[in-house]
């Protein structure tokens, strides 16, 4: 299954993302994990140091000129099949791929970089029979239409704010009038009778992750998510939200 | 030449709520006029604000990349007409969007008019305040003015520090003439806790101060009311004007 976790930026999608990969490489699956968020901290959420994470994708210049090439020439569809076993850091059984955010244009032509990335992310999602789970903050419009529709399912999460809810709004009708029906919503450190404002639209709500103290006392010290007391109510939550995607 | 002051830090810190309450000192001041550039992708910088966004320079982008302009008009002349029209503006301050990231294939011809346009908009301002995202990528496309200062907004979660520093990092490398960095650490309660002292005296950024912890915010976010017109008295205002007194 391929999944993608998208949602304003500190709603908890990298948390969700390394929760959900820990418990699934834990039922013996084969997981792959993405990280094409702006903070990329998906590796230090997983219990790498800094000096572990391999370099964002987008920031491998030399990579990127090999297989894109640079100036007026550029091939937008450069060979990827052999990046995900070259570039991949296991951690814990999982193989984490760290890719950076698609870029605009900034100083000069971002295209090369954008090619690179995005050519790598379809290649991860059109290719079959492992569990992936990309952590895309600004959504999955970009991908492109041929990309998104492999995507299994789209995981929206928000805290209880109205900029929140508004963003994970905008990002599901955006996703959805691409074609990526399967989506559902997972709301962080809501308490339970918080219901949404009826006028913003959302995909259905399958899980609540309460507000851990466990988890704001460790992340003083520690960027890792792993390995809380409350494993157990974390796994329930995937469960939850694997589930809803299955059906 | 324009003063411009920009924000970066991790998703969720309070970059955007911190940028809203320095456009409000800057107003108060009779700093003005102000651009506000809200250059993360997920914007909201306007709700902060609490003003409306039509389309942004994204949209337009698309529009250019597509070619979906009508009848008896020059390419040019409607780009530069729609550039014109998603400037919100207001009284004191006027707000651009840089909107979603791109589609596929190759943007630079629309980028280019863009930038353009930019360098040319921000000549009107006196101040220019930019809400970026951890990426800055937005930064670079305002090569015409380089930024006075750029704060790097943090929680006191390591994580929101790692980024911090991975943003100060990416600030020296980027080709854009920085004049300084400071770090804000947002949403602090009591005394700062030695590791993570330790850690920002590791980071080499200058601590501009801390902002206080306010349940007022929280308040205003779940009932989705512009943190704009938070109370004068509420903790986090009075103490992020403090920090913002000794940078303008």
């Amino acid at each position: 299954m391929k999944l993608a976790i998208a949602g304003k930026g500190g709603v908890g999608k990298t948390t969700l993302a390394a929760w959900l990969g820990d418990y699934l490489i834990r039922q013996n699956k084969e997981v792959w994990l993405i990280d094409a968020d702006t903070a990329i901290s998906l590796g230090p959420a997983l219990g790498l140091s800094l000096e572990e994470v391999p370099i964002p994708l987008v920031n491998n210049k030399k990579l990127i000129q090999e297989r894109v090439g640079t100036g007026v020439y550029i091939n937008l569809n450069p060979e990827v099949d052999d990046l995900p076993q070259k570039l991949a850091k296991d951690v814990r059984g999982m193989k984490l791929l760290v890719m950076g955010t698609i870029a605009g244009a900034g100083s000069g032509c971002g295209c090369a970089a954008n090619a690179m990335l995005k050519a790598l992310l379809a290649y991860m999602i059109l290719r079959s029979s492992q569990w992936l789970i990309v952590d895309l903050e600004a959504g999955v419009e970009h991908l492109g239409r041929g990309t998104i529709t492999s995507v299994d399912g789209l995981i929206v999460i928000s805290e209880p704010s109205i900029r929140g809810l508004q963003t994970a709004s905008n990002i599901s009708r955006l996703a959805r009038d691409l074609g990526l029906k399967k989506q559902v919503m997972v709301l962080n450190r809501a308490s339970e009778d918080f219901v949404p404002p009826k006028d913003i639209a959302l995909p259905p709500i399958v899980a609540n992750i309460p507000y851990l103290k466990s988890l704001e006392q460790r992340q003083q010290t520690s960027p890792c998510v792993l390995d809380l007391p409350e494993r157990e109510d974390i796994d329930e939550i995937c469960i939850k939200v694997l589930d809803a995607l299955k059906k | 030449m324009a003063y411009t002051v920009a924000f970066s830090g991790k998703g969720g810190v309070g970059k955007t709520t911190l940028c809203g309450l320095f456009i409000r000192y800057l107003m108060e001041n009779d700093k003005y006029p102000i651009l506000a550039v809200d250059a993360d992708s997920n914007y909201n910088l306007n709700e902060v604000l609490g003003v409306d966004v039509e389309f942004t320079l994204g949209d337009v982008r698309e529009d250019m990349k597509r070619g979906n302009v009508p009848v008896g008009m020059t390419k040019d002349r409607f780009i530069d007409t729609k550039l014109e029209e998603s400037i919100i503006e207001t009284d004191k301050f006027d707000l651009i969007v840089m909107g979603r990231p791109e589609g596929q294939g190759c943007y630079c011809a629309a980028n280019s008019l863009l930038t353009a346009f930019l360098s040319k908009l921000v000549g009107n301002y006196d101040y220019i305040v930019i809400d970026n995202e951890a990426g800055m990528e937005h930064i670079s496309r305002l090569t015409t003015k380089d930024v006075d200062i750029l704060l790097i907004v943090s929680d006191t979660s390591k994580r929101g520090l790692q980024a911090a520093q991975r943003i100060n990092e990416l600030a020296q490398s980027l080709n854009v003439l920085i004049g300084r960095p400071y770090l804000i650490l947002n949403n602090v309660e009591g005394e700062l806790s030695e590791p993570v002292k330790k850690y920002i005296q590791d980071m080499g950024v200058e601590l501009l101060g801390c902002v206080s912890r306010d349940d007022n915010i929280l308040e205003y976010d779940m009932l989705g009311r512009p943190t704009f017109d938070l109370p004068e008295d509420s903790a986090a205002v009075k103490s992020a004007f403090e920090l913002f007194k000794k940078i303008v």
